[in-house]
């Protein structure tokens, strides 16, 4: 009961925050206002991302990079069923206020886009995941571009044009809604028999496998976890950029989300969060300097890997404390 | 059966450009169990060092023959040299550490040089100058471009003095042993730095003279085209058996004949495709290669 | 019935034959040793049992039931527990978590009741925690149990592996080399310590070594094998005068 207080306390918070955003940022007096907003969505994106890669990458140490793939699926799921299933909504809750049609519609969506995100996950995970580290990462990599190729081929998501007509149904309390309920999970899962489970897969599977840890199922099930948090992140982005495109969605969006969780530290679910809203917010701060951004971006990725490889805030955190797993 | 057979010679062609890279990634597993991301970019930077050369030595050297030579020397020793400074700087420092910290490390090297290129060259193509004019060559029924012919016979010349060296060569065989057991190498008194440096240069030399050798027949260059084409090497690498050097050619060639064929009978939008296809198809029915060996893990 | 039986199997591995036509039972709460020059086909023993090979030839029948050829996480679930000849500890966790992680497929709590932090969850996760404490005293390891197990020196990290695979409440317990690396001292209370598991846990215990004085010590039967067959089968005192045995050895002791 008296989390069940905690859990509509923590929303009624995001529901007051929002209408704080919308009339600060988006029609209030500051002057960047609607660029910072949509920072701020962006990074919540980038978050959800970054922490559900962690899960397979960081905590279950599968080298993992074709996210971008179930990032994809998911937001061209749930814009196919906002854009052509919207009159069946509109129809059945014509009467209520619009705020509520738009949630449902998001809500049904957003649904729609973790299911198939986590269906894509386990098509690509069962097959992939008997392979050794390299392999994996090559084999997700090109599931990756594989997924991209199809949608791009698919006519009724947009082809080569792209996916237009989005409805603008996200909005900072339902991505931070998201947020929450990503690093809630994860942390949740982290600190128990199960994340326990993964972490053994990680450092020793064979290990793991003799203390009655089946790993095949476990890394199936980080790795559909993972892909379904990407294909919620991604209908939340399609409903709020109301556009899409594969571009978006090559490997160098995976690479991204790598970066993230290397540079925060592999494993910490504080460094993916860190690392998701650097990476977001670097390529503003180099808005000037645009070209040299990338450069100066990778070779920090390289100094960083070098001379830090856990990361700011992996094992030993940022003053070298141990960290324990539960 | 005409322009089957033409097909044919373009698929040739194409798998020789992808072999000679997959040479590079090949060679580099081999030795350090790394999967350098960046080998495509060195292709990359073969092809503008080679086109800064030839617009200097344009008209300059007496015949085509020469200036292409020249050309491909220049490019080849430079990206030699590029390869060994990137594993200098880059690799040896995180070669104890776990492989997952290399791996990022090649993205990020990967990246920062696409980046430096379009910085440095600009982002929009270059044209490399025709320093040989094209001539028809009619080949009972066919007609083969000199072009064509240049780069069949350069790379199978490459390919040829690289077995050469492996096989016969004291430093081959040095590389060869490092790539079975780097610590024993070690303890047989083999300077494992200097075989894995020769390892990379040797890699991006052969990169490089695939980026020359492409520009011949596409003469439109330009930063990002190493990106697709290290992506397909390294599918040709993993085809063949990775580690394996005859491996590295069979799936290129393999690889150039199974796209030219999928373009041209196919459909064209799903030429980069079958390419991942192929990859997936390998690694999920046999991921050592078709030449490699099965490594089984000693419990 | 015999605890765990091993009848005729036969492994292997390209053109080399690791074992052929091995035979031995080891019984409820035994003290079985496996002892044989190196090379012998111990450890691929050790790993047919554990399901990392399956036999190409032969069964493996534990408690009656054939096991050869199951997944390794399968058979540890029917009770069969190892430590590994160059130790396998998770590393990069804490001493308690290597424990606990051990505990896993004994407690049943969904992964939705875990993120949702049930009543049902927090209770096991209670009952695990002082479970894996009092394992962890009985091997003198509570006071490292937040330390990261590959900070521990050698002697622990072989006794965490032993604890850790009691978490797995076995009936019969593998242990490859334990005495490894020890000295005399450390090899006697190693002695005494499985004497101890064997009537504080009522498991049987099955132990390949090279410490002829542990496997003397300890064993109350054991097999031979040498070049991966079976060369001798007996009491301590009958191995330690049979003629192929020796002659396997060439008298090392």
């Amino acid at each position: 009961m008296k989390r069940g207080l905690y859990i509509l306390a923590a929303v009624a918070g995001l529901g007051i925050l929002q209408w704080g955003m919308t009339s600060l940022l988006l029609e209030g007096p500051i002057r960047q206002g609607p660029y910072y907003y949509q920072i701020l969505i962006l990074a919540g994106i980038n978050i959800i991302l970054a922490v559900s890669l962690n899960l397979t990458n960081g905590i279950t140490g599968q080298f993992s990079i074709g996210h971008a793939g179930f990032f994809a699926v998911g937001a061209y799921a749930a814009a196919c069923v906002s854009v052509y299933g919207r009159p069946l909504f509109v129809g059945a809750f014509g009467f209520s206020p619009p705020w509520i049609q738009d949630s449902l519609v998001l809500i049904a969506a957003s649904g729609a886009g973790i299911i198939a995100a986590a269906l894509a996950g386990l098509l690509v995970g069962i097959p992939s995941l008997r392979l050794r580290g390299d392999y994996l990462a090559i084999v997700t990599l090109g599931f990756g571009e594989i997924i991209r190729v199809l949608i791009l081929n698919v006519d009724f998501v947009g082809g080569a044009r792209g996916f237009i007509g989005i409805p603008k149904l996200s909005n900072f309390f339902w991505v931070f809604l998201a947020v929450g309920a990503a690093v809630i999970t994860v942390r949740n899962m982290e600190r128990s028999s199960h994340g326990r489970a993964l972490l053994s897969i990680r450092e020793d599977e064979i290990a793991s496998q003799a203390m009655g840890i089946p790993i095949t199922r476990y890394k199936v099930m980080a790795f559909v976890i993972g892909a379904a948090f990407a294909g919620l992140a991604g209908s939340l982005f399609g409903h709020y950029t109301m556009y899409l495109h594969t571009n978006t969605f090559t490997f160098v969006k995976s690479f991204e989300i790598i970066i993230m969780i290397s540079i925060g530290g592999l494993g910490s679910l504080a460094g993916s969060i860190l690392g998701a809203i650097i990476l977001t917010l670097l390529p503003e701060l180099f808005r000037g300097f645009s070209e040299y951004r990338m450069v100066i971006y990778s070779l920090v990725l390289i100094l960083v890997m070098i001379f830090r490889p856990q990361g700011l805030l992996g094992r030993g955190g940022l003053m070298g404390r141990k960290r324990k797993a539960s | 059966m005409q322009a089957f057979l033409q097909q044919l010679i373009n698929g040739i062609s194409l798998g020789s450009i992808y072999a000679l890279v997959a040479l590079g990634y090949t060679m580099v597993y081999g030795v350090l169990r790394l999967i350098n991301f960046a080998h495509g970019d060195i292709y990359m930077l073969g092809a503008f060092a080679g086109y800064y050369a030839s617009r200097f030595l344009h008209g300059r050297a007496g015949n085509g023959f020469l200036e292409t030579s020249a050309v491909l020397l220049f490019s080849m020793v430079a990206c030699a040299l590029v390869g060994m400074l990137i594993e200098r700087l880059a690799y040896r420092p995180v070669r104890k550490a776990s492989k997952l910290t290399s791996l990022i490390i090649a993205i990020g090297v990967s990246l920062f040089l696409e980046n430096l290129g379009q910085l440095v060259f600009g982002a929009d193509p270059k044209f490399f100058p025709q320093i040989i004019p094209e001539k028809m060559i009619a080949l009972g029924g066919l007609a083969l471009t000199n072009q064509q012919v240049i780069v069949l016979v350069v790379a199978l010349l490459l390919m040829a003095g690289l077995s050469g060296f492996i096989y016969y060569t004291k430093w081959g065989t040095a590389m060869r042993a490092t790539s079975y057991n780097l610590d024993a190498a070690k303890l047989m008194g083999i300077n494992t730095n200097v075989v894995i440096s020769l390892t990379f240069a040797l890699g991006s030399a052969l990169a490089a003279a695939g980026g020359i050798l492409v520009s011949l027949n596409q003469p439109g260059i330009d930063p990002l085209m190493g990106v697709m084409t290290g992506l397909k090497a390294f599918v040709a690498a993993v085809l063949g058996g990775i580690g394996n050097i005859v491996g590295a050619l069979l799936g290129g060639l393999i690889l150039g004949l199974a796209e030219t064929l999928v373009a041209g009978y196919g459909s064209s939008t799903y030429r980069d495709a079958i390419a991942f296809l192929i990859l997936i198809a390998i690694l999920l029915f046999k991921p050592e290669g078709i030449l490699g060996k099965g490594q089984v893990e000693k419990v | 019935m015999p605890l765990l039986q091993v009848d005729q199997v036969t492994r292997r591995f390209g053109g080399i034959t690791a074992v052929k036509g091995v035979s031995f039972s080891v019984e409820p709460g035994q003290l079985f040793g496996l002892i044989g020059p190196n090379g012998a086909g111990k450890t691929t023993l050790f790993n047919l049992v554990t399901g990392i090979y399956a036999p190409n030839e032969g069964s493996i029948l534990l408690e009656g039931r054939s096991i050869g050829g199951l997944k390794t996480h399968r058979i540890a679930a029917l009770g069969i527990a190892r430590t590994f000849q160059n130790i396998r500890l998770f590393g990069g966790l804490s001493v308690l978590d290597n424990v606990k992680v051990a505990c896993h497929m004994r407690q049943k709590v969904s992964l939705l009741g875990a993120v949702t932090r049930s009543a049902a969850f927090r209770e096991a996760e209670a009952e695990t925690e002082s479970v894996c404490r009092k394992l962890l005293a009985l091997f003198q390891l509570e006071r490292f149990a937040d330390e990261e197990a590959r900070n521990l020196p050698y002697g622990h990290q072989r006794r965490l592996e032993i604890a850790r695979a009691l978490a797995t409440r076995p009936k019969l317990l593998l242990l490859d080399e334990p005495a490894a690396g020890m000295n005399p001292q450390e090899s006697q209370e190693l002695m005494q310590l499985i004497r101890r598991l064997r009537d504080e846990f009522s498991l049987a215990v099955l132990l390949v070594e090279h410490n002829m004085k542990v496997v003397m010590g300890v064993c109350e039967r054991i097999h031979v094998v040498d070049y991966g067959q079976s060369i001798a089968e007996g009491t301590p005192e009958q191995i330690r005068h049979d003629a192929k045995v020796i002659h396997a050895y060439l008298g090392a002791e």
